[in-house]
């Protein structure tokens, strides 16, 4: 079906070469197939006809972020966000790519504009809670994640990140001074809730077991450190905390040859 | 669940990630324990190589992202390094105790200012460089790295004790007796019957 689409879009430019619908339709069909090159090419053409729709600038960009021309990429965007002020969804891949970049600050900037215009943009929410990684954004990035998941309740990695969040705790306090204040048991609540939607997420079983770990309940805290290294058997920090929970549970042991004393 | 199945953990930690400086320490905690000396020195240099490796991708991250002007998640990159350089002086302070417990002078003096090093306020290596320079009978000086010691980290019991044989040694009994008292209070396991005898003559200090 999509080829017969591909062969009318085709005979339609060769009918009329500056048919800007065409040229575009034809564009996400081939970037849609991994033809990468042939879609620029029609990008490039639709946009040669037709500089002013900030669709077809948002498409390019988004091809051209596949391929790794990220300044020509952000053009693109800037410039659908130019003709489209309230294109979230541009505000948003700008966002991502700008964090790809390293630029973080402005990458957060084009996230909260993403989530001013589209008050409903989910990811927008959850990539710019990730962002906010500074504990003076501890409360912001907190309604980040709270707000994606009042959205869409079985966004897990929304729960999981929340959780990392909240049981990491790093905030400044109102004056400014930097505290940790770890609620663990609100981190609890949203790791389980992932584990609930993916029994497989290994990760959520890290954590978890972790924070079992600090209520000293071992012997759940050791089954979901068993369940993340069941899961990916290559979990190195879940062998290290298995391990540490392991010796930290075994019987004192007196010692027989105490060290050399001390000077005294 | 025994500590074989815990050093099995660990062993695979390494397995999947060589670079994990805790996991070597870990290891090298279980051995010491075990009296396994060599085995514990080794995990513990490869404990230090893992640590300074990874400091050095923090801070050069750190200082990529200082020069993009990205100032929260570059002081993220340099606070990761510096927690990391932390724990680089507790692995040297570690091997310090292993090579004071085997009387190697030379190798612990190395390693208690290769601790200090990484981190100039750690009152540990700067108790060991007390009971270096005391064991060489440096009494002066000794009492200094003690001072400094305790300064950090009043809640030393040992730092007390070790001040007070010190101050004993420079036949200052009423010093001497003071400390003792304060390593007294801090552990009541602590015993020192020529101490204990010059702290009686000093009741107030």
């Amino acid at each position: 079906m999509s080829k017969e689409i591909q062969q009318h879009l085709e005979r339609a430019i060769e009918i009329s070469p500056e048919y800007a619908a065409a040229h575009f339709e034809l564009a996400l069909m081939l970037a849609n197939d991994g033809k990468d090159k042939k879609a620029r090419k029609h990008f490039e053409k639709t946009i040669e006809i037709n500089g002013d729709d900030a669709n077809s600038h948002f498409h390019f960009a988004l091809l051209l972020q596949g391929m790794v021309e990220h300044e020509l990429s952000r053009e693109h965007f800037l410039r659908a966000i130019e003709l489209d002020q309230n294109f979230a969804n541009a505000y948003y891949h700008l966002g991502l790519l700008l964090r790809d970049l390293e630029e973080y600050e402005e990458a957060k900037n084009n996230l909260e504009k993403a989530t001013d215009v589209d008050q409903n943009h989910t990811l927008a929410y959850y990539h710019l809670g990730k962002l906010l990684t500074d504990p003076e954004d501890y409360d912001t990035a907190r309604k980040n994640y709270m707000t994606a998941i009042d959205i869409d309740p079985g966004f897990i990695d929304a729960h999981y990140y929340l959780g990392k969040l909240l049981s990491g705790g790093l905030k400044n306090d109102n004056d400014g001074t930097l505290v940790q204040e770890p609620d663990n048991k609100g981190a609890r609540t949203h790791y389980e809730k992932a584990i609930e939607l993916d029994i497989n997420y290994a990760k959520a079983h890290y954590n978890l077991a972790l924070i079992l770990t600090k209520q000293e309940e071992f012997e759940l805290a050791r089954k979901h450190f068993e369940k993340a290294i069941d899961i990916n058997g290559e979990y190195a920090k879940a062998h290290f905390h298995l391990a540490l929970l392991i010796k930290t549970t075994l019987p004192i042991k007196k010692k027989t040859a105490p060290a050399k004393k001390k000077n005294s | 669940m025994s500590l074989d199945t815990a050093i099995r953990h660990l062993q695979c930690a390494i397995a999947n990630n060589d670079q994990m400086a805790e996991a070597h320490f870990q290891l090298a905690k279980i051995y010491n324990e075990n009296s396994d000396i060599n085995a514990a020195i080794s995990e513990s240099e490869r404990a230090i190589s893992a640590g300074i490796e990874l400091i050095q991708v923090f801070e050069k991250k750190g200082n990529f992202l200082l020069k993009k002007r990205q100032f929260p998640e570059a002081k993220q990159q340099l606070i990761k390094a510096n927690g990391l350089k932390n724990e680089c002086s507790v692995y040297h302070v570690f091997l310090c105790s292993i090579y004071w417990s085997i009387q190697d002078i030379k190798k612990c003096t190395d390693h208690a200012w290769a601790a200090l090093n990484f981190f100039p306020q750690n009152a540990d290596a700067l108790l060991y460089l007390s009971y270096l320079d005391a064991n060489a009978k440096k009494w002066k000086s000794s009492a200094e790295n003690a001072e400094k010691s305790i300064e950090i980290n009043f809640y030393n019991a040992q730092a007390h004790l070790h001040m007070a044989v010190i101050k004993h040694a420079q036949k200052k009994g009423k010093d001497a007796a003071h400390h003792y008292l304060i390593a007294r209070d801090l552990d009541k396991n602590i015993i020192h019957n020529k101490l204990q005898k010059i702290s009686e003559k000093y009741p107030d200090a």
